[in-house]
């Protein structure tokens, strides 16, 4: 049987080695793709999914058993990933600004203006995809990555981010424009 | 609509990790963890030195204060005096109590007791640092 999250932790802390290889093993190809999405290198992906992970070594005993384990795998990821950019001034403060101002909320955006089906299935879509994602602010490409890739909820994307579920919502409705805009 | 968006996500190209990454990633801790465990082996290595060191004394000092205190010669009224003792058992115990010095008594559980986690954590770090060392397993 499969073991959750939170009995692998618990595994380890009792001196079981392979639980922690395992939740290595379950967790690296989601954060080492999200880094890569974040930092559009696969290099930096690489090192900074290392540091990534030993952080969370480190800091295993504090984990509390009770929260999402990818939700606090992911927090760490998020941190790791933004710090490492600051530390190579690789990021600009203008990364993690919105569109506000610029008059593109559309709160309704969802329910009038679908993108159709079909629009999805090119394949030409995946390169544009990853384009359009490569040249949006960080702040927008972590809400949307988190919410459709690694299928978490809002309110876990709030813990993750830092940022009450409104802020959240609202950021995942300008992503959303954004999207509709470079397209 | 939420859907499309989760079918235009799921197209997105998904890339395996380098093959090696998995294994850097635990050489990584593994230094780590000898690195830290080495650091604590000579932190609580030196502690329990000391606390040893300490332990002579504080032990020392506690048999100086259990003769000094008189509760030897209370004690052995048990066996010389029973009757004495049975009659005015409450006095009796409250003067036990009195003569007992739990200070020193406190100061030298608590030596001890760093002594004997301090030593304990040695052990458990020498075996991270020296994993084959199968005689303290």
């Amino acid at each position: 049987m499969l073991k959750t999250d939170q009995q692998l932790v618990a595994d380890y802390l009792d001196g079981e080695e392979k639980a922690l290889d395992e939740l290595i093993s379950r967790y690296l190809k989601a954060v080492y793709n999200f880094i890569y999405r974040i930092t559009n290198s696969f290099e930096e992906a690489e090192d900074i999914a290392q540091e990534t992970f030993l952080k969370t070594w480190k800091n295993l005993k504090k984990y509390n058993q009770e929260e999402n384990f990818k939700t606090w795998l992911f927090t760490i990821t998020r941190n790791t990933t933004i710090d490492w950019l600051r530390k190579k001034k690789d990021i600009k403060l203008s990364d993690f600004e919105d569109y506000e101002g610029e008059n593109v909320l559309t709160n309704t955006l969802a329910d009038k203006n679908p993108l159709p089906n079909e629009l999805a299935i090119k394949s030409e879509q995946k390169r544009k995809l990853d384009k359009v994602l490569s040249k949006m602010p960080v702040i927008y490409r972590e809400v949307l990555l988190l919410h459709y890739y690694e299928d978490l909820t809002f309110d876990e994307i709030g813990k993750i981010l830092g940022k009450p579920l409104n802020t959240v919502k609202s950021q995942h409705h300008r992503a959303l424009s954004a999207i509709k805009k470079l397209f | 609509m939420k859907k499309n968006y989760k079918q235009l996500f799921e197209r997105l190209q998904s890339f395996e990790p380098p093959k090696a990454l998995h294994a850097n990633i635990l050489a990584r801790i593994n230094v780590a963890r000898t690195r830290a465990a080495r650091i604590k082996s000579v932190l609580f290595g030196l502690t329990t030195v000391l606390s040893f060191a300490a332990l002579i004394p504080a032990f020392t000092y506690l048999a100086q204060q259990f003769q000094q205190s008189g509760l030897y010669q209370y004690l052995s009224l048990i066996f010389s005096d029973g009757e004495v003792v049975l009659s005015y058992w409450q006095d009796y115990a409250l003067s036990i109590v009195e003569s007992i010095p739990f200070t020193e008594i406190i100061v030298f559980m608590t030596v001890l007791f760093v002594l004997l986690g301090s030593a304990k954590l040695v052990v458990k770090n020498i075996r991270i640092v020296f994993p084959r060392i199968l005689f303290i397993r």
